[in-house]
């Protein structure tokens, strides 16, 4: 990728991500790319959606490259669907080893979910997070999966949590021994999204009526293993109508909750690279940079 | 032991049961997030490869073609910019091709636009120029840039897509003071300055091209037309970044 | 030289006499930066936040719904018919 800085265009001050101890970074959509472009010192590094760069050439191409000639770059994926069992299209992974290759993301994540399958016997994609039932069978393609994609790219990737709408009569283990024995098998990473992990302790509540969502959450975190988290990803969500499911629309600031939530792994894990998702009524860029500020101050306070 | 496909059927299963599109409630059941999703994604998808349709017809018909584009063609590649190319078929076979029969060719257009959009951003070898000076052009080929299209339509298209751009508060009024007209029109699409671009051509030159794309030899293509100003197109279609080398 | 080596000889001096090269491809200074278009996988399949759907639910079975044109669908069908009337008419009174 070619070195022509865009500071020409837009005068910036020196950022220095070496005084903090752990990233923190933001979700970039395309309204913001113009304040990513000029405001680089409020983020350490951004996360993109990979397959919105899978184009080979054009603008949004050009504009991948003037970013990452400015931010170190997380690759966040939302089709690979690690967890199907007909496995990966190996045309997408194609893809993603070029863009890989183009951008040298220092993180590179997708979802426990799966997105392949067959219909009308034809391989197609579900354009989903599709969940997957916590059972030795699915955990069994989940592993191969991540073991296929971490030989294809040659680097680690992070597996995130997902918030799911349904749950499985089938599941013979809990979620957290699901992922937990996928790290020890595969050496990937987990991401933790602890918006995801609140969504679903309200949208499936304990048996067990004294236990709160955020103490369920707590409890879940307490399930991981101490060294698995590669990355922590914070969203907030819109309040659903009465009896409705909450949709983990990353639409709203961190709630009080979630943020108790991250100041909580934050003491069982230590300080980790930490994101602000916000993907629907986005804010000013200043406000969601204002988010990621918070956790960094967070961060700051369990350095130590 | 649990049986070894048994996650596989089960995924086929749960796939199905999103796609199935009767019988749906406002229940706001699991299965029911999973389906509006799909659906919804589906239409906001198209009204992006599509903005100019997207304008014209609002946004519950785009759902409601996204609904049928979907029981045709399924999206299959992890990307839903690749999802779409159906939508003109399905344009065509709607009840709104009567008295709008101009639609299909404006959603071929954006197609075309689209993958212009997409393709991989060239510029013209300069080397190979000197291939022209071969004794015999017969074995000599243009070679077009990347999502490089022409279009004929018997609408004016570009009248009609000009009048949707963003900017265009009013594309009626937009096209009224235009001076709109009922006529055809030729088109080259293609991508320059990494955006999607087209340009108004004459038909004398939309057959150039056409025969161009088609792998004509340099040689044939003086044959077929005798009275094109090749010595003109060629410092033209440079500059427009149609021409990726001569091979 | 026979005529189509002309012509091609021709063409070659053109392009090197107008010194048309091919054009720039953006670079990072592009004015243009801030424009794209939003990602289409920045929803529904997008890190689990099915934004676009929301809350949003259709009642209605879909297969019972109408396409039904409207907005500047509307207007520019009435503007075509229109011309398409008066080109018509044009003709006939050109023929006799």
């Amino acid at each position: 990728m070619s070195r022509t800085a865009s500071t020409d265009f837009c005068s910036r001050p020196e950022s220095t991500p070496e005084a903090i101890t752990k990233p923190v970074g933001v979700g970039l959509r395309h309204q913001h790319y113009r304040d990513a472009l000029c405001e680089t010192s409020a983020v350490d590094f951004v996360e993109l959606h990979s397959e919105n760069f899978f184009a080979q050439g054009g603008i949004t191409r050009s504009m991948l490259e003037a970013i990452a000639e400015l931010y170190p770059i997380s690759l966040h994926g939302t089709a690979m669907g690690l967890g199907s069992a007909i496995g990966i299209d190996q045309g997408y992974l194609e893809k993603l080893k070029h863009l890989v290759h183009d951008v040298k993301p220092f993180l590179i994540s997708d979802h426990a979910s799966f997105a392949w399958s067959r219909l009308n016997n034809r391989m197609i994609h579900a354009g989903d997070l599709l969940p997957l039932p916590f059972t030795d069978d699915a955990l069994k393609y989940l592993i191969n999966n991540v073991k296929h994609v971490q030989d294809e790219i040659g680097q680690r990737i992070l597996v995130e949590n997902l918030a799911s709408y349904v749950q499985f009569d089938q599941n013979s283990m809990t979620e957290t021994e699901f992922l937990s024995e996928l790290v020890s098998q595969t050496d990937c990473g987990l991401l933790l999204d602890l918006n995801n992990l609140l969504v679903n302790a309200h949208n499936f509540p304990s048996q067990d009526g004294d236990v709160t969502p955020l103490a369920a959450a707590q409890q879940w975190l307490q399930e991981i293993p101490e060294t698995s988290v590669g990355e922590i990803h914070l969203a907030g969500y819109r309040l659903p109508a009465n009896g409705n499911f909450i949709v983990d629309d990353h639409s709203q600031p961190i709630n009080e909750e979630c943020w108790s939530l991250y100041r909580y792994a934050l003491e069982r894990f230590g300080p980790q690279t930490t994101l602000i998702e916000w993907d629907n009524n986005l804010p000013d860029w200043q406000v969601l940079t204002a988010e990621a500020q918070k956790a960094r101050q967070l961060i700051h306070q369990h350095s130590h | 032991m649990l049986n070894a496909s048994e996650t596989l059927i089960q995924q086929q299963s749960f796939l199905s049961r999103i796609y199935q599109q009767d019988s749906l409630s406002s229940s706001q059941t699991g299965l029911n997030i999973y389906r509006n999703n799909f659906r919804l994604t589906a239409a906001r998808s198209l009204s992006l490869t599509y903005p100019v349709i997207a304008r014209m017809i609002g946004s519950e018909n785009m759902l409601l073609l996204a609904e049928r584009l979907l029981k045709k063609e399924q999206p299959s590649t992890g990307d839903w910019a690749d999802w779409g190319e159906g939508l003109p078929e399905i344009l065509a076979d709607s009840e709104l091709h009567a008295e709008h029969i101009y639609l299909t060719d404006v959603a071929n257009m954006e197609w075309m636009r689209h993958q212009a959009d997409k393709a991989k951003s060239t510029r013209f070898n300069q080397k190979t120029l000197e291939k022209l000076s071969r004794k015999t052009l017969s074995d000599t080929k243009f070679v077009l840039s990347d999502g490089l299209n022409v279009f004929h339509s018997e609408w004016p298209v570009d009248r009609l897509w000009e009048a949707h751009r963003p900017e265009i508060a009013d594309p009626k009024s937009y096209l009224s003071q235009e001076r709109f007209r009922m006529q055809s029109c030729y088109l080259v699409i293609y991508q320059q300055n990494r955006r999607p671009q087209h340009q108004l051509i004459d038909q004398e030159e939309y057959h150039w091209l056409s025969n161009v794309t088609q792998g004509l030899s340099i040689d044939a293509l003086i044959d077929t037309h005798p009275n094109f100003d090749f010595v003109h197109w060629l410092p033209r279609a440079i500059e427009h970044n149609w021409l990726l080398e001569i091979h | 030289m026979n005529h189509k080596q002309h012509l091609a000889s021709a063409a070659i001096a053109l392009v090197l006499a107008s010194s048309v090269i091919a054009p720039v491809q953006a670079g990072g200074k592009e004015k243009c930066y801030g424009i794209s278009a939003a990602g289409q996988n920045d929803c529904g399949n997008l890190a689990g936040t099915h934004s676009c759907a929301g809350q949003s639910t259709v009642d209605n079975d879909p297969g019972e719904w109408k396409l039904v044109a409207k907005g500047t669908c509307v207007d520019i069908g009435g503007m075509l018919k229109a011309e398409a009337k008066k080109r018509y008419a044009d003709q006939q009174s050109k023929k006799s």
